[in-house]
């Protein structure tokens, strides 16, 4: 039933994401979900594609500054830049938003829930969450509720800096005064 | 985790990532929706068309729901497939759940029996093992839906 008991039952059919997707979509998927700077030859075998086109492709992104490259140590290595992800994620939120108020009720909604948290719980972060899984004499499922909700909170800060920054700078990152600019 | 500053955020736009990278690449999903709304992104649920699914098990249409968190040494992450119909469920876990059974682990639910099982990935890249859990429903657990 896992993967190694699949692969070893004789079926030779390719994988499926070798099929729906070609060697440049497989780079770009790993070059811009790396955690730590990675050669070419390590980004080519994780896409299962060759070095050399693997290569340039790793080159173009550097070019638009999807990755960078760092020719410091003895082999080039690339990684992510996540400064240009944040910003295409603020600009994804501005385009789907209606309006700035729109986006402003959602940044607001976010604040009210860890409020809550913090309320409920009386503590001020969610590592102060976690501490009380030790402290209180909880049931498993009283536990896992709690691992959630910390989890949640942190990626809710998360989102709360990014719809902050996207809130901040809608007049710049929004498409519809791009659009007044472009046609003034 | 820790609250990681903004422009070094590896979950900024990972479901973005995976929605353009993954299921909207795949014609056996009809609609990706980020939940609760596009600015909490806290999941990403993917609707099955059941008829190019090539099952038919009632009037709802299948689901698979995904939370992913990049995180150091391990990615948290739960990917849930269920079909409302059948009440079957399969998921793909890399949690604090089953530790005996590896970093991760598949379980499927059928007639109200779960079981547990060790699950490998080849790749470390969050979207390349997504394409590995869409490609083991296809060709192994949904067999299994009886």
């Amino acid at each position: 039933m896992t993967r190694d008991d699949s692969s070893s039952d004789g079926d030779q059919s390719p994988p499926l994401v070798t099929q729906r997707t070609t060697g440049e979509d497989r780079v770009r998927m790993v070059a811009r979900q790396l955690t730590e700077p990675r050669t070419a030859n390590w980004i080519a075998s994780e896409a299962d594609w060759s070095y050399e086109p693997t290569k340039r492709v790793l080159e173009r992104l550097v070019d638009n500054g999807v990755i960078r490259r760092d020719d410091e140590g003895q082999h080039t290595t690339y990684r992510p830049d996540y400064r240009h992800q944040a910003m295409r994620e603020a600009m994804a939120l501005c385009d789907d938003a209606g309006s700035v108020k729109e986006l402003t009720n959602r940044l607001s909604e976010i604040k009210t829930r860890i409020q809550e948290w913090k309320s409920t719980y009386d503590v001020s972060s969610p590592n102060e969450l976690r501490a009380t899984i030790a402290d209180a004499d909880l049931s498993s499922d009283e536990e896992a509720e709690r691992r959630d909700i910390a989890r949640t909170w942190e990626h809710l800060e998360g989102r709360l800096e990014i719809v902050r920054f996207a809130v901040r700078e809608w007049d710049f990152l929004s498409s519809s005064a791009a659009f007044v600019e472009a046609s003034d | 985790m820790g609250v990681p500053h903004l422009g070094g955020d590896p979950n900024a736009n990972l479901y973005y990532q995976l929605k353009r990278d993954v299921l909207d690449r795949v014609p056996e999903i009809s609609r990706v929706e980020f939940l609760p709304d596009r600015a909490k992104a806290e999941q990403l649920r993917a609707t099955f068309d059941p008829i190019r699914l090539g099952i038919e098990t009632g009037q709802e249409s299948p689901t698979l729901t995904i939370t992913w968190y990049r995180q150091n040494p391990n990615d948290w992450f739960r990917v849930n497939y269920s079909d409302p119909n059948t009440g079957f469920h399969a998921g793909w876990h890399q949690d604090e759940d089953h530790p005996d059974l590896g970093p991760a682990h598949f379980q499927y639910t059928d007639e109200g029996e779960t079981d547990y099982q060790p699950f490998s990935f080849e790749h470390e890249t969050p979207s390349l093992r997504l394409w590995g859990i869409i490609d083991h429903l296809f060709s192994d657990v949904l067999p299994l839906q009886g």
